[in-house]
């Protein structure tokens, strides 16, 4: 294996536990997924880590939710069927059970000096930590089947990949893909961004948030689009297909379903299929702004409402090449075993390959 | 249906709201004053909860409560004078003043009762459910539960009954952190953060919104009770919000952290963030909302006034509504 390997390689661990939750298991089949569940992924994955060597995880110190229950299995996995665990550091933090622990969280691995981030939950969740991670490349792991930007991945497998990039087995370089983003202003001061989606919306308020009465979006803006997506990117990925790779982004506008320049039928949640009317399509090219006045509404991110407009609100949204690392994962493993990092040390040693 | 509340639907939602919060800050004072005979226990904090469902509700439909029940029975329409001699027991009150706080009903709003036994609403809802189902008429029972009520073996015989018959029930679950002085995070491995994780494995779909923004109450409310009306069967609510009082009037509340409540009167209200959202939309003016605030506040002065006036019950009374003849 490699010799200048990384010393002390640490990965910090996003898992949200209000992902999979929400008010798409009760409108679509939405596929739930429980904490005991997300911490048993969390477990895979850090064995899986710890195959390469990664010496220690940070997660967030939700004592009652994920870190406590992961605590409490490790010892028994560790004390019963003889796992091999990582360090398990929780982050001094306070918890406030909102997404601004997922910031604040995101914030303080950088800080504590992560190669990496592996992100469990759905596009949502992946969003907030794009907003904080920098270059720190990111793993993203989707809790369900309802998500466009994670992967819906073997978490141990995974966790094996993460590890090989974390402990510099496989360099960053050959390991991860630069996204696409949307980068959204309103008023000129407040920034987000989008990784797969940005709507406007005719709701008059953010409420429970998820996005799925067709008459209500009025437009939509992606930075890629790919026909076997879920969610308001495959609508976009019906028109025309577009790679995450490619340079360019799509913005539709919408109009009732038989009116228009043409009627989709499109996944907009697991189960639910609905027609869309397509009036107008139009590419996004790099930092062309578009501006937007007189709105009413609201502007989702990534499938989930977050702002409401006003009449005087004024809004720029732009495509922007410089979004954040992920690791692609089967290309990671693919070069590990080309290269033999995941051979025992000898055929007559079952260790790690990291203990030889 | 959902997000499309007209602005006579929203003015009455807030009213209601503010009718919850004005009734429960009175209670507060003056139970301390000694005048309120028994036990009371506080909704303040909670209203969206009981307002976003009831919302969606007609006097056919059902609701079973809890010993925390004022809120729901605001909600579900029951006359707050009534309300009010029934607390200080009084012969006018919903129950003729036998009954007190926790034994708030009024069938004929669809209000079947507070009740003083924890866990004792969820199969009292899945029966009300049994005889939409048999009789066809499109009602719904809505159930409201704590957190220290899901553990109950009760709710689970529910939650179980109700998806093995397909009725159509709505499990609302007003998660606000405490059972007296526990969380559920010290009384559980599953469901310590969302306890709809349970509801999940018999086989309903479960999901938990913010129970303290009326929107994300109504809108899941809506889907979820359409849903059962229709016949798709029950759902489950999880709704986090806080109580602002104690668990009872008189709780020295040491369990609490400091500051707890005055940072979400503050910041987490949902009176507050319900008229932010109205009047940030330009639906409604803030003279409006302090408007109804002035009148409720003179309602619910009016009430009192009445109760306290009012005579108690004879005590030939006593052998009256003792059992029920069929
Ligand atoms: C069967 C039963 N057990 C215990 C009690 C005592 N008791 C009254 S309220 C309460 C806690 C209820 O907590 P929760 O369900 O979370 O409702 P909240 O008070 O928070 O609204 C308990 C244990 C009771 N009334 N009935
Ligand atoms: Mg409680």
């Amino acid at each position: 294996m490699n010799s200048d390997l990384v010393a002390n390689s640490a990965v910090g661990i996003i898992a949200n536990p209000a992902s999979g939750q929400d008010i798409r298991r009760l409108i679509s089949a939405a596929s739930g997924c429980s904490i005991s569940e997300k911490t048993n992924i969390v477990r895979r994955l850090c064995l899986g880590m710890r195959v390469p060597g990664v010496e220690k995880v940070y997660l967030i110190p939700d004592h009652s939710g994920i870190a406590g229950s992961l605590l409490r299995i490790r010892d028994q996995g560790s004390a019963a069927l003889g796992e091999n665990w990582p360090e398990i550091a929780l982050i001094d933090m306070p918890v406030e059970e909102k997404a601004i622990d997922t910031l604040r969280a995101v914030n303080l691995m950088v800080k504590a000096g992560v190669r990496l981030i592996v992100v469990l939950g759905g596009d949502g969740t992946h969003r907030l930590v794009a907003s904080g991670c920098a270059d720190i490349p990111l793993v993203a792991l989707s809790t369900g089947t309802n998500n466009t930007f994670p992967h819906f991945q073997e978490a141990t497998v995974a966790g094996i990949a993460a590890g090989l990039v974390a402990t510099g087995a496989v360099a960053v370089s050959d390991a991860t893909r630069r996204n696409k983003v949307l980068r959204v202003e309103i008023d000129e001061r407040c920034c987000d961004l989008a990784l797969v989606d940005l709507c406007l919306t005719d709701d008059i308020w953010i409420g429970s948030r998820a996005v799925w009465k067709a008459e209500r979006v009025r437009e939509i803006f992606v930075p890629f689009a790919r026909p076997d997506a879920i969610g308001w990117s495959a609508v976009a990925g019906y028109v025309r297909h577009i790679s995450r790779e490619s340079s360019d982004g799509l913005h539709l506008v919408l109009c009732p379903p038989g009116q228009g320049l043409l009627t989709l039928c499109a996944p907009i949640a697991p189960g639910l299929i609905l027609p869309v009317g397509i009036a107008e399509i139009h590419t996004l090219k790099p930092l062309d702004v578009i501006s937007l006045k007189n709105l009413t509404g609201t502007v989702s991110l990534d499938g989930e409402r977050e702002f409401t407009l006003r009449q005087c609100t004024s809004l720029n949204i732009w495509l922007d090449l410089n979004g954040p690392l992920t690791v692609d994962v089967p290309h990671v493993l693919n070069l590990a075993a080309e290269r033999g990092f995941l051979y025992c040390a000898s055929t007559e040693s079952t260790k790690m390959p990291f203990e030889r | 249906m959902s997000g499309h509340m007209s602005k006579e639907d929203l003015l009455k939602a807030y009213r209601k709201m503010r009718q919850i919060r004005e009734f429960e800050e009175r209670i507060h004072t003056e139970f301390a004053t000694g005048e309120i005979p028994g036990f009371v226990h506080l909704y303040a904090g909670e209203e969206a909860v009981a307002v976003g469902f009831c919302e969606h509700l007609n006097d056919k439909d059902r609701i079973s409560s809890t010993h925390r029940g004022h809120g729901h029975c605001i909600a579900k329409g029951v006359d707050i004078m009534g309300m009010m001699a029934e607390i200080y027991g009084r012969k006018t009150g919903t129950c003729g003043g036998k009954g007190g706080s926790m034994h708030i009903a009024d069938l004929d709003v669809g209000m079947l009762g507070a009740n003083g036994i924890v866990g004792a609403g969820p199969p009292l809802a899945c029966g009300a459910g049994l005889a939409s189902k048999l009789r066809k008429d499109g009602s719904v029972s809505v159930v409201f539960f704590g957190d220290g009520a899901a553990n109950q073996g009760t709710n689970f015989e529910s939650m179980n009954l109700a998806v093995t018959w397909d009725l159509p029930v709505v499990f609302v679950l007003e998660n606000n952190g405490y059972a007296e002085s526990t969380s559920p995070k010290y009384t559980a491995r599953v469901g310590t953060e969302n306890i709809a994780d349970r509801a999940r494995g018999f086989g309903m779909p479960a999901i938990t919104v913010d129970g303290n923004d009326f929107f994300a109450v109504y809108e899941a409310a809506g889907e979820a009770i359409e849903r059962a009306r229709k016949g798709g069967g029950p759902a489950f609510v999880e709704c986090k919000t806080l109580r602002y009082y104690g668990h009872f009037e008189g709780d020295a509340q040491t369990y609490r952290p400091k500051g707890e409540v005055k940072e979400a009167r503050a910041n987490n209200d949902p009176l507050k963030r319900f008229a932010a959202v109205v009047v940030a939309a330009d639906l409604i003016d803030s003279a409006e909302l302090e408007k109804i605030d002035k009148e409720v506040l003179a309602q619910i002065d009016g009430a009192v006034t009445a109760a306290k006036a009012a005579p108690e019950p004879d005590p030939e009374s006593l052998f009256t509504d003792v059992y029920v003849s069929y």
